[in-house]
C-alpha cells in the first residue's frame, strides 16, 4: 500500500505542476485573445497562427484543468444523498467512482488511436497558410493529457482505499470533504 | 435487446448514478459506455475523440474561461461589495435600496460570467454579509441572490444563450436580442416586488442610519458613488455593447473584458501579482468543471444516437396529445424536472439535441422556444428542494442562514417566474419582437 501511496504522491505532484503550467497558459491565452481582438481593429487583422494559438492553448488548459479539479475533488455532483453517507461508505463509493473515471479515460485513449494515427500519417498541420504547423502533435495531446487524468483518478482511488484501511482515521485524499471543494 | 429500451436504461442509469453522488462527468460517460457497448459494441465510439477535440478547440468556448476570469477578478477586487455599500447610502430613506442594487449587480454578474454556480457563490459571498450586517431579512436576501443570479444566466451576454444558439442553429445576436425583453421584464418584476415589500414590511430591509448617512456629505457621497459604480458599469456596458453592436465576437469581447477587469482592479489599487495569479488558478478550475461535462457528454450523445434514442424521443413527443402545444408543455415539464438534476450545459448538450428535431418539424419558432427553455430552466434552478442555486447559496452563506429561510425567501420569486413564463407562452412577441424590430 505504501508503495502505491508514493506513486499517488508522484501523480499528485505532476498534476500540481501541470496545473501551474495551465494557469500560466491561461494568462497567456487572455493576453492573446485581447491582443488579437484589438489587432483586428488597430492593425487590420492578426496573424493566422496567433488566432490558432488561442484554441491550441484552450485545449491544453481545459484538459489539464479537468485533472487538476479531479485531484481536488472539485467536480460537480449531486450531494443530497452523498453528504448523508457515513464516511467509510463515502470512501468506498469514491474509490469505485475514481476507478470508473480511470476506466473512462483509458477507453477514450484507446478509441483515440485511430484519430491520432490518421493525424500522424499525414503529419497534419494547419490547412491555412500562415497557420501553426504540427497539428498532429496537438491531437496527440488529447490522449496524453487523458493519460494524466487516468493516473490522477487511480491515485485518488488509492487514497480512498488507504483511508478505508486506516478505518477512516483521517488519511483521506486532499479535500476529503468533497462538499467543500466544489467550484461551480 | 431492443435499442430503445437500452436508451431508456442508459438515461435511468445516468440519473441513478447522479443521485447517489457520482461526479456528473464520470457518471454520464460510464452510462454511455456501458449501454452503448451492450447495444452496438465499440465501433461508434471511435468518433468520440474527434468530438472531444472539437469541444476543447471550439472558438466559441474560448469565451468560457475569459468570462469566468472577468467575474473572478471583479470578485477578488471587491468591486461589487463597494457598489452595494454606496447604493445603501444613496437610497437614503427608501427601504430595499440595497436589495434592488443586489438584483442589478446579480443580473450583471450572472450575465457576464454565465455560470449558475459561480454566480450564486460569488454573489452570496459578496452581498450576504453586507446585507445581514445592515439588518436585512436573510430569506429575502437569499431569494434575491438566487433569483438575480439565475436570471443573469439568460441576460446577454450569457454563455447559456451562446450554447443555445449553437444547438438551435440560430445566431447568437438573435438570441441575445430575444432574451433582452423577457430578462428585463423579470428584473423589473423582482424590483417591484422588493419595493412593495419594503413598503409593507420595512423592518425586513432597514435603511442606512440617518446619523451614518449624515456623516457623509453630499459631495463625498456622490464622488464615492461615481468611483464605485462607474468603472464596473462601464466594463459591463462595454462588453455587452460590443457584442450586441456587432463590433466584437463574444470571445473577443470576453478577452477584452478579462483584461479590463484587471485594469479596474488596478484602478482601485487592489491589483497585486498574486491576485492575477489566484484569479487564473480559480478560473482554470471553474472552466474545467464545465469542460469535463462537455467532454464526457460526448460519450453519452454518441451512445444515445447509436441506440436510436432520437427516434424514440420523436415517437414520444408525437404521442403527446394536443399537437405542438401538448408537446411544448411536455417539453417544459421535462426540462423543469431535468433542471433539478442537470446543469445548463448538460441539458443543452444532452437533452435538447434529442428533443429539438420534433419542434423543427412542427415549424415552431426556434427563437421563442429558446427563450421559453431558458426561462423555464432558470425557474427550475430556483425551485426547492432540488434547485442548484439553493445548494450553492447555502454552501456560501453565513451560518445563520437556514434552508427553511432560503425556501421561504425564494417562493415569491418563483411565483414571479411562473407568471412571466405564462405571459411568454401566451404572447411570444415578448421574445420575438426585438430581434425582428432590429432585424437580427
Amino acid at each position: 500500500m505504501s508503495a502505491l501511496l508514493r506513486v499517488a504522491d508522484l501523480v499528485d505532484a505532476i498534476t500540481r505542476g501541470a496545473g501551474r503550467l495551465a494557469a500560466a497558459l491561461l494568462l497567456v491565452l487572455i493576453a492573446l485573445v485581447f491582443h488579437n481582438a484589438l489587432g483586428r481593429y488597430a492593425f487590420g487583422g492578426s496573424a493566422v497562427w496567433a488566432q490558432e494559438l488561442e484554441w491550441h492553448l484552450l485545449l491544453v488548459c481545459a484538459l489539464i484543468g479537468v485533472t487538476v479539479l479531479m485531484r481536488e475533488h472539485g467536480h460537480v455532483r449531486v450531494d443530497m444523498l452523498y453528504e448523508r453517507l457515513p464516511e467509510r461508505v463515502r470512501h468506498a463509493f469514491d474509490a469505485v467512482s475514481m476507478l470508473l473515471g480511470a476506466a473512462v479515460a483509458l477507453m477514450l485513449i484507446r478509441y483515440s488511436i485511430g484519430f491520432v494515427d490518421s493525424a500522424w500519417s499525414t503529419r497534419e498541420g494547419s490547412p491555412d497558410s500562415g497557420g501553426l504547423p504540427g497539428r498532429y502533435l496537438l491531437k496527440t495531446a488529447v490522449p496524453v493529457l487523458l493519460g494524466l487524468l487516468a493516473a490522477q483518478c487511480l491515485a485518488n482511488a488509492v487514497r480512498h482505499v488507504a483511508a478505508l484501511r486506516a478505518d477512516g482515521a483521517g488519511e483521506g485524499p486532499e479535500g476529503g470533504a468533497p462538499s467543500d471543494g466544489r467550484a461551480r | 435487446m431492443n435499442p430503445e429500451l437500452l436508451a431508456i436504461g442508459m438515461i435511468v442509469a445516468f440519473m441513478v448514478l447522479l443521485l447517489v453522488g457520482m461526479p456528473v462527468g464520470i457518471g454520464i460517460a460510464v452510462a454511455g459506455f456501458a449501454f452503448g457497448r451492450l447495444g452496438f459494441g465499440e465501433f461508434l465510439f471511435n468518433l468520440v475523440p474527434a468530438r472531444i477535440y472539437g469541444v476543447v478547440t471550439k472558438y466559441e468556448f474560448l469565451a468560457i474561461p475569459l468570462f469566468v476570469y472577468m467575474g473572478v477578478m471583479l470578485e477578488k477586487s471587491r468591486v461589487a461589495e463597494d457598489m452595494l455599500e454606496v447604493i445603501g447610502h444613496l437610497s437614503g430613506r427608501l427601504h430595499g435600496g440595497m436589495a434592488v442594487a443586489l438584483i442589478v449587480v446579480g443580473v450583471l454578474m450572472g450575465a457576464s460570467t454565465g455560470i449558475v454556480g459561480a454566480t450564486i457563490v460569488t454573489l452570496t459571498m459578496l452581498t450576504m454579509p453586507v446585507l445581514l450586517r445592515r439588518g436585512y431579512d436573510g430569506g429575502l436576501a437569499a431569494g434575491a441572490v438566487c433569483a438575480s443570479g439565475t436570471l443573469g444566466q439568460i441576460i446577454p451576454p450569457s454563455l447559456v444563450l451562446i450554447l443555445l444558439a449553437d444547438i438551435m442553429g440560430e445566431s447568437v445576436g438573435t438570441l441575445f436580442a430575444a432574451a433582452m425583453m423577457p430578462g428585463l421584464m423579470l428584473a423589473s418584476l423582482y424590483i417591484v416586488y422588493i419595493l412593495v415589500l419594503g413598503r409593507l414590511r420595512p423592518e425586513r430591509m432597514p435603511v442606512v442610519d440617518a446619523s451614518e448617512r449624515a456623516s457623509l456629505d453630499r459631495r463625498t457621497l456622490l464622488w464615492r458613488a461615481f468611483r464605485a459604480l462607474a468603472p464596473p458599469l462601464l466594463l459591463v456596458a462595454g462588453v455587452l455593447g460590443s457584442i450586441i453592436g456587432g463590433l466584437a465576437a463574444p470571445t473577443e469581447a470576453a478577452g477584452v473584458g478579462a483584461v479590463l477587469s484587471i485594469l479596474i482592479a488596478a484602478l482601485y489599487r487592489r491589483l497585486t501579482l498574486s491576485r492575477i495569479w489566484e484569479a487564473a488558478e480559480s478560473t482554470l478550475r471553474i472552466s474545467a468543471m464545465i469542460f469535463f461535462i462537455l467532454i464526457a457528454a460526448q460519450v453519452f450523445s454518441v451512445a444515445f444516437r447509436g441506440l436510436d434514442g432520437e427516434s424514440m424521443v420523436g415517437d414520444l413527443m408525437a404521442l403527446m396529445p394536443g399537437g405542438e402545444t401538448g408537446a411544448l408543455l411536455f417539453l417544459m415539464l421535462l426540462l423543469f424536472v431535468l433542471g433539478f438534476f442537470l446543469e445548463w450545459i448538460e441539458i443543452s448538450y444532452i437533452a435538447l439535441p434529442l428533443l429539438l428535431p420534433f419542434f423543427v418539424e412542427q415549424g415552431t419558432d426556434m427563437v421563442w422556444l429558446a427563450v421559453l427553455i431558458a426561462l423555464n430552466l432558470q425557474t427550475s434552478f430556483l425551485t426547492p428542494p432540488f434547485g442548484w442555486a439553493l445548494f450553492f447559496l447555502k454552501g456560501a452563506a453565513p451560518p445563520g442562514v437556514t434552508s427553511p429561510m432560503i425556501y421561504r425567501g425564494v417562493l415569491p420569486f418563483i411565483a414571479i417566474q411562473v407568471l412571466a413564463l405564462i405571459a411568454l407562452f401566451l404572447v411570444p412577441a415578448i421574445a420575438t419582437w426585438l430581434p425582428e424590430a432590429i432585424g437580427w
